[in-house]
């Protein structure tokens, strides 16, 4: 046996060297002393002798996909989608990797994601520049709007009708929609008008995983309803919606779903507090909420506010509750949503951020209190629609540009001048540093700034 | 990583001979860590000179100075920096095909990795240019390709 084996891959190693050979006597008589900086064109007419050679000895094209994958694993989405126009070939095989969900190519930074009427815009951290793309496919329509994200996907509503809402995620870099099948019904609470505008029921979406993997069918989505006292539980499998009201007095802030487990803020007059739900056991009737935790008491001073948070480490499995103060000076009084609720109105001046402090649970005290934590080397992106956990290994960048124990935030408080209710930039949990991304105002689109709260998603084309 | 040399090749040399003719030496150790060589060695037996059609003389003294530093447990990120440092793209690319044929996994995926940074937003025609690929698409097909997705054809370097 084993000397067929032996025979067998002399033979295969002989084919190889043989192939080879023309390979590198090919690429011998090709190589010039020195580069052609002029990049000038190669002649028009190739003899068909080196066109047949030159297809044959094509590095992209013969050599095995495993080793191709080699070479895009170093390369960003940019680049990886960017080989599918070098030629037919390399299309195919690029196009047929993502097909096999066999793709290889660096993981990405999370980016900020906004629309305005016609564009989608995109602020990148590694450039610190937003950059926009009109696409060839239709915009975005008007009655659609991103509620949420979880890894690649942005999580989408649809309100265009007016007794029932849709969802669907939308993938940014491939521009591939996975419709959720059954509509949410809105039995009484129809959609605030507000200056002759329609506005989406649902403000917030969490999902428990993204759409297109195993582990999705057995999933959930939970949305947060526009009065801050109703969450609406989809369940994947049995496609059906839940409706939970909050107690009376109290509303949900925040929620968060880490497996089969939903985390929710719940707020009312005294104090706020974080609630489990568990989402598996709901046979009879909708899921019942326990208390985890009193959330820490630590009130904003006169004239600052506070966003209240959760988010989690994906990896470990762990929650977070996170505090953005900032402060504020609203133009005329202040919103008031639901009891207990206050709502900054709008702000002549930008808001500024003062402070960010994150808190895990510390299980060892009895009741459960959150402790104060350092992110040490991982790094927080915190949205008003979306918050994410990682660790610096997992992002691919330029390691100065994340530094460990650093909070990106995205956040929109809203403005007279709305491009300046934009508040992108960076929180430093080491020397409470704060630094600003200066946003520039596009020429094109001036209602970016309202028309969608920023989103953190990681771009990747599964 | 340093190599645990087996005491039987400890300090034995094996005489490669490249395709244009020309005999380098190195150590046993080193030669294990190019999977060709090994089975070269294993069908041919090591006191011969081993023949390389497909490596020449001027990328194998390359290839046996990064396996040198190799089998010592040298190699580190300044020095592969410097390894790559002075090559142009064809050179490296040269290596890069020597390296996959001699089977010599670290050099091989080390050398992607460099290609990949090489090509890094870079112009399609530079990667055309670059694997000496021609353009089968047509013009039409061409221009609807950088429609396509916007992702891929905003921040382009300048070709150098």
């Amino acid at each position: 046996m084993a000397d067929v084996q032996e025979f067998l891959m002399f033979i295969v190693g002989f084919l190889m060297y043989k192939e080879l050979l023309k390979l590198t006597e090919h690429l011998m008589s090709e190589l010039t002393p020195e580069p052609d900086s002029t990049g000038g064109e190669k002649p028009k007419k190739l003899t068909e002798h080196r066109k047949s050679l030159m297809e044959e000895n094509n590095i992209l094209t013969n050599l095995p996909v495993d080793v191709l994958e080699l070479i895009t694993k170093g390369l960003s989405i940019n680049d990886y989608l960017a080989l599918r126009a070098v030629c037919r070939s390399c299309r195919k095989t690029i196009s047929n990797s993502i097909e096999n969900k066999r793709c290889f190519h660096l993981p990405e930074m999370p980016q900020v994601f906004l629309r305005s009427k016609y564009s989608r815009y995109f602020f990148s951290l590694s450039k610190k520049k937003l950059h926009h793309h009109r696409l060839a496919t239709p915009p975005l329509r008007y009655t659609e709007k991103c509620i949420g994200s979880i890894k690649g996907w942005l999580i989408m509503i649809d309100y265009s009708k007016i007794d029932f809402v849709k969802f669907f995620f939308l993938n940014p870099v491939t521009d591939v929609k996975i419709m959720i099948p059954s509509k949410l019904f809105l039995p009484t609470y129809r959609h605030s008008t507000v200056g002759g505008n329609i506005k989406p029921p649902v403000i917030k979406m969490v999902a428990s995983s993204k759409p297109n993997c195993d582990s999705f069918s057995d999933g959930h989505l939970v949305g947060l309803f526009r009065d801050y006292c109703h969450i609406a539980i989809y369940k994947l499998f049995e496609k059906s919606w839940t409706i939970v009201e909050s107690d009376k007095d109290s509303t949900f802030l925040n929620m968060e779903i880490i497996g089969t487990k939903l985390y929710v803020i719940v707020s009312d007059d005294s104090s706020q507090k974080v609630l489990v739900y568990c989402l598996k056991d709901s046979i009879n009737g909708p899921p019942k909420a326990k208390v985890l935790a009193e959330c820490p008491s630590i009130s904003p001073s006169i004239s600052e506010w506070r966003l209240s948070f959760l988010s989690k480490d994906e990896a470990l499995r762990e929650l977070y509750l996170i505090y953005v103060f900032y402060y504020a000076v609203p133009l005329n009084g202040n919103r008031h949503a639901a009891p207990g609720l206050k709502f900054l109105s709008e702000c002549g001046e930008p808001a500024q951020v003062t402070k960010i402090q994150m808190f895990k649970l510390d299980t060892n005290k009895d009741p459960i209190e959150w402790q104060n934590v350092q992110l040490e080397d991982r790094v927080a992106f915190v949205s008003n629609l979306c918050n994410i956990v990682m660790s610096r290994d997992e992002l691919n960048c330029n390691k100065d540009l994340t530094r460990g124990n650093t909070i990106y935030f995205a956040l929109h408080c809203r403005c007279t001048n709305p491009w300046q209710g934009l508040r992108l930039g960076m929180f430093c949990l080491t020397d409470s540093s704060i630094k600003y991304f200066p946003v520039e105002k596009s020429k094109h689109d001036d209602d970016i700034a309202y028309r969608n709260p920023p989103v953190w998603f990681v771009p990747n084309l599964l | 990583m340093a190599q645990e040399a087996s005491s039987s090749t400890s300090s034995k040399t094996i005489s490669l001979k490249t395709g244009d003719g020309e005999i380098f030496e190195i150590e046993a150790s080193a030669a294990k860590q190019m999977k060709t060589v090994q089975r070269l060695i294993d069908d041919l037996g090591d006191d011969i000179t081993i023949p390389l059609h497909n490596v020449f003389s001027k990328e194998l003294p390359k290839i046996i100075e990064y396996y040198k530093k190799d089998i010592t447990g040298e190699i580190t990120k300044d020095f592969e920096a410097e390894f790559v440092k002075d090559l142009n793209d064809d050179e490296v690319k040269v290596l890069f095909l020597a390296a996959n044929y001699l089977d010599a996994n670290k050099l091989f995926e080390f050398l992607s990795q460099n290609i990949a940074d090489r090509l890094e937003s870079k112009s399609v025609e530079y990667v055309r240019k670059y694997f000496g690929v021609e353009n089968d698409f047509t013009p039409e097909e061409e221009s609807k390709l950088r429609e396509e997705r916007a992702w891929s054809f905003r921040g382009i370097k300048e070709d150098e």
